[in-house]
């Protein structure tokens, strides 16, 4: 796992991000279609 | 989950950590957060936990993972908040649903972590699991609560203008949210008795959960008037093929009109009649809640204590105090025996 500050790349290629608290807040959609696909 | 964070989040810091996929498609959330808490009232630990912990009592907390990608976000996941470079003391799992697969995958490999102090609780909550027909739902209940229900409605239908409904009016919403609290505070009045669901905050979170909850079609605001005037109010939030019931609410007034049973019964119906398979009644193992169903469902909190010395110190007074409750308990009974 390469980590920085904020982001981690994984080695699967999956990338890991701390969300600031407005990309937080922007994420409604997407949270409910990730919901829905859980 | 971002209005429970903004009502409920002051002071603490936000953690939510998203996993994208090659593809830059989201494919896991973890949505929580680090609150700086006292244990045991003198140990202050730094605690990581599910946005939506305590105060609105939140339930089916967890990861939210794309199916397909279940085992290798949440390991990375874990990974990342246990061996990276976030500092606490106490890793919170709280009030998830046990049969979802989610859970089970944290719960596995947390339990393989070497080198923590854990604990896990499991919690049985009621559930009723509904059939087809309304009739079917009614001829399984108790042979007195059918009575009882039998008996009330013709009462209030004799004595009043009784009228049941539910809202699908946006600006009735607020309305009759508010009358909720009412009804909810003058049910703790009379019992003399404190409530955390009448306090500032949780009135700003419900009057903006409920709005929002409204215009994504998930809210599920049930009344009874007596007379014109909302005597009992139910509320609740229909997700998938489940009525979630958060709070019912009635004016103690009319106890002998059992307004509690008759507000749920006809929520029931209607669940059925909007083809629910489920009506979840939260959290709680209240009496009553066993009176309309045998069913069950089961939650878990997995805890993770950091293996330092205060980290220690906090599991193991709480060990000792499980164990004092227990053997207190187990006092009582024999002497009461």
């Amino acid at each position: 796992m390469i980590q920085t500050q904020n982001t981690a790349v994984l080695k699967s290629g999956f990338r890991l991000q701390r969300a600031t608290e407005k990309e937080f807040e922007a994420l409604g959609e997407e949270w409910d279609k990730l919901l829905q696909e859980s | 989950m971002y209005t429970w964070w903004k009502v409920f989040g002051k002071g603490s810091e936000l953690l939510v950590l998203l996993v994208h996929d090659g593809d830059h498609n989201l494919v896991g959330i973890a949505p929580l957060y680090v609150e700086q808490q006292t244990d045991h009232g003198f140990l202050p630990m730094r605690t990581i936990k599910f946005l939506g912990t305590n105060d609105a009592s939140s339930e089916y907390l967890g990861f939210i993972i794309k199916r397909e990608a279940e085992q290798e976000v949440t390991n990375r996941l874990l990974q990342f908040l246990l061996f990276g470079e976030m500092h606490w003391d106490k890793l919170m799992f709280s009030d998830m649903l046990c049969s979802c697969n989610c859970t089970q995958l944290l719960y596995d490999v947390v339990m393989c972590f070497p080198g923590y102090l854990k604990v896990v609780d499991k919690w049985d909550y009621p559930l009723i699991k509904l059939p087809q027909k309304f009739s079917s739902y009614v001829d399984s209940l108790s042979k007195s609560l059918r009575r009882n229900l039998r008996y009330t409605t013709n009462k209030l239908n004799r004595e009043f203008v009784c009228e049941f409904d539910q809202t699908f009016d946006v600006e009735e919403v607020r309305k009759i949210v508010a009358e909720l609290f009412r009804l909810h505070e003058l049910r703790c009045l009379r019992s003399r008795r404190n409530s955390s669901f009448i306090s500032p905050e949780m009135r700003a979170f419900h009057m903006k959960i409920s709005e929002t909850f409204f215009h994504k079609g998930w809210l599920r605001l049930y009344y009874i008037k007596l007379n014109q005037e909302i005597q009992a109010v139910a509320y609740g939030f229909l997700y998938g093929k489940t009525l979630f019931g958060y709070q019912l609410g009635f004016n103690p007034e009319f106890i002998s009109y059992s307004l509690g049973n008759n507000i749920l019964l006809r929520t029931v119906e209607d669940s059925i009649q909007s083809e629910c398979e489920n009506y979840d009644f939260l959290r709680g193992s209240e009496k009553y809640k066993h009176r309309w169903t045998n069913s069950e469902r089961q939650v878990v909190d997995v805890v993770v204590y950091a293996s330092h010395t205060k980290g220690a110190a906090c599991y193991f007074i709480l060990q000792a105090r499980k164990r004092a409750s227990r053997l207190y308990h187990r006092a009582k009974h024999l002497v009461g025996d």
